[in-house]
């Protein structure tokens, strides 16, 4: 249980949960005290590379890790790697020799806006919001466009962490009392019934409190049985975007398995239709793309 | 002896009742419980160790003694968390047991200064830098073509931290490409 619980990054959460003087309870302690100190040490490279990109012009929008953090109750509850940065595509180039020329940051440049591609880079600017980091400011998402990117980003990795359910459970219940639900729907409707999915996930999962939540009936059967499955397997976290050691045969078998999609991700990855069709064709399918694109 | 707190490559953050401290220049984590985090807070170069003996008795109720500054500094020296020079001559004090210190204090064990590294568990690790599988750890695209590794660079689509020898690793592109 330890070993899930600090593999899925809710380590800091279930120390805040049991706390105590047990000695087991030593591990999750001590991973709560490295994330309250890792979030703390985000904050410079954070203001160092918004800095950077606004020497070159350009605005970027922080979304998921830190951006989420900030919602927990407390600090040094959600461990947080590196830094997701998103940039409208066409000043991707651009963006990335200004941070290689400010020097080593933990940032994740996204060139364009990934999930929310549906929607324009200039309404998805708009719309988002500028916080006070550390002296400096940054600029999120909206609640509502970073709400649907947090469900989204979920279900294409398979929901494989924990932490970001929880995550989507915290943005659903501390949105603020004027979040428009419309602009949350608003876009591709397959995606927009993956998001509300994902929300009646973390319903049924986490018991987030989903009052007033604009939920497409339940959420398909093998859903949740899907990603408890994943949980309990305590997969490494994007297995499936590793590289294959192509020269290493004897590493095939493990390195198939590692990316063998979960049928939340094949369902994702193939957008292919969330009830009636069975997941076995889909996850064959989606496994089938995944080894084209390998060995392209 | 006016000891006085290191301030430059520090990194603090205050938890509960414990500071946390990541040193920058070591690049190690430390954590003070309250009776070590008040003797540091009182290391203002003005303040001598009886004047900070004073101090902690007022901040945490305890007796005003200066054997227990005494061993909080030896300890906060050994963890480099003093300016060079401003902190104790060396002593034994520093590496006593806590159970030593309850002894020779005369104090319950959760009031003996305690600067304790803090210990990455390497699942924890895995929960915020992605874990090696095959050949090596993502990395940032931005560090593409540059030397990688170590807890802060972690976590990108499918650019990776590929081992070169002597345990040193740069940063690639996905199967053969080039970096952007």
């Amino acid at each position: 249980m330890l070993e899930l619980l600090l593999g899925a990054g809710c380590a800091a959460l279930a120390f805040r949960r049991l706390k105590g003087d047990d000695p087991r309870l030593e591990a999750l302690h001590e991973a709560h005290r490295l994330t309250a100190l890792q979030a703390r040490m985000r904050e410079a490279p954070l203001a160092r590379a918004f800095g950077a990109l606004r020497d070159a012009g350009i605005e970027p929008i922080l979304g998921k890790g830190w951006a989420a953090a900030r919602l927990y109750p407390a600090t040094g509850l959600r461990p947080m790697g590196d830094i997701d940065l998103y940039v409208p595509e066409a000043d991707a180039p651009r963006a990335l020799e200004a941070l290689r020329a400010s020097g080593d940051s933990p940032v994740d440049l996204h060139a364009g806006f990934a999930e929310l591609d549906d929607r324009s880079a200039a309404e998805l600017h708009a719309r988002s919001v500028r916080l006070s980091v550390g002296g400096g400011t940054v600029r999120v998402f909206s609640p509502e466009d970073h709400l649907r990117l947090l469900c989204l980003h979920l279900l294409r990795h398979g929901a494989i962490r924990p932490l970001w359910l929880v995550d989507v459970a915290l943005a659903v219940e501390t949105r603020p009392a004027a979040f428009d639900w419309g602009r949350f729907l608003a876009g591709d409707p397959w995606r927009t019934e993956a998001a509300r999915h994902a929300l009646a996930l973390a319903g049924s999962l986490l018991g987030a409190r989903l009052d007033g939540v604009p939920l497409s009936g339940d959420p398909p059967r093998w859903l949740a049985s899907a990603v408890r499955r994943e949980w309990g397997r305590g997969r490494p976290p994007h297995g499936a975007r590793t590289p294959i050691a192509v020269e290493r045969p004897a590493r095939w078998p493990r390195a198939l398995a590692v990316r063998w999609p979960n049928a939340v991700e094949a369902t994702y990855a193939i957008r292919a239709p969330w009830r009636r069709v069975p997941r076995l064709p889909i996850q064959l399918a989606a496994a089938a793309r995944r080894a084209a694109a390998v060995v392209q | 002896m006016r000891p006085r707190a290191r301030k430059d490559g520090l990194i603090v953050e205050r938890l509960g009742g414990e500071t946390l401290v990541y040193d920058l220049e070591r690049h190690r984590a430390h954590c003070l419980n309250p009776t070590a985090a008040v003797v540091w807070d009182s290391c203002d170069g003005r303040s001598t160790e009886a004047q900070i003996a004073r101090r902690v008795a007022d901040a945490l109720d305890l007796p005003d003694d200066a054997a227990l500054v005494e061993l909080a500094l030896a300890r906060l020296d050994r963890a480099r968390l003093l300016d060079r020079g401003s902190g104790p001559p060396r002593s034994k004090a520093a590496s006593l047991s806590r159970r030593e210190a309850v002894r020779r204090l005369g104090l319950a064990a959760a009031a003996v200064p305690v600067v304790a590294g803090i210990v990455a568990p390497t699942a924890a690790q895995a929960a915020t830098c992605l874990i090696d599988i095959d050949t090596g750890r993502p990395c940032a695209a931005s560090q593409c073509g540059r030397e990688c590794g170590g807890p802060s660079v972690c976590g990108t689509g499918a650019f990776f931290c590929k081992q070169i020898g002597g345990g040193n690793y740069r940063c690639v592109p996905p199967s053969a490409g080039t970096c952007p």
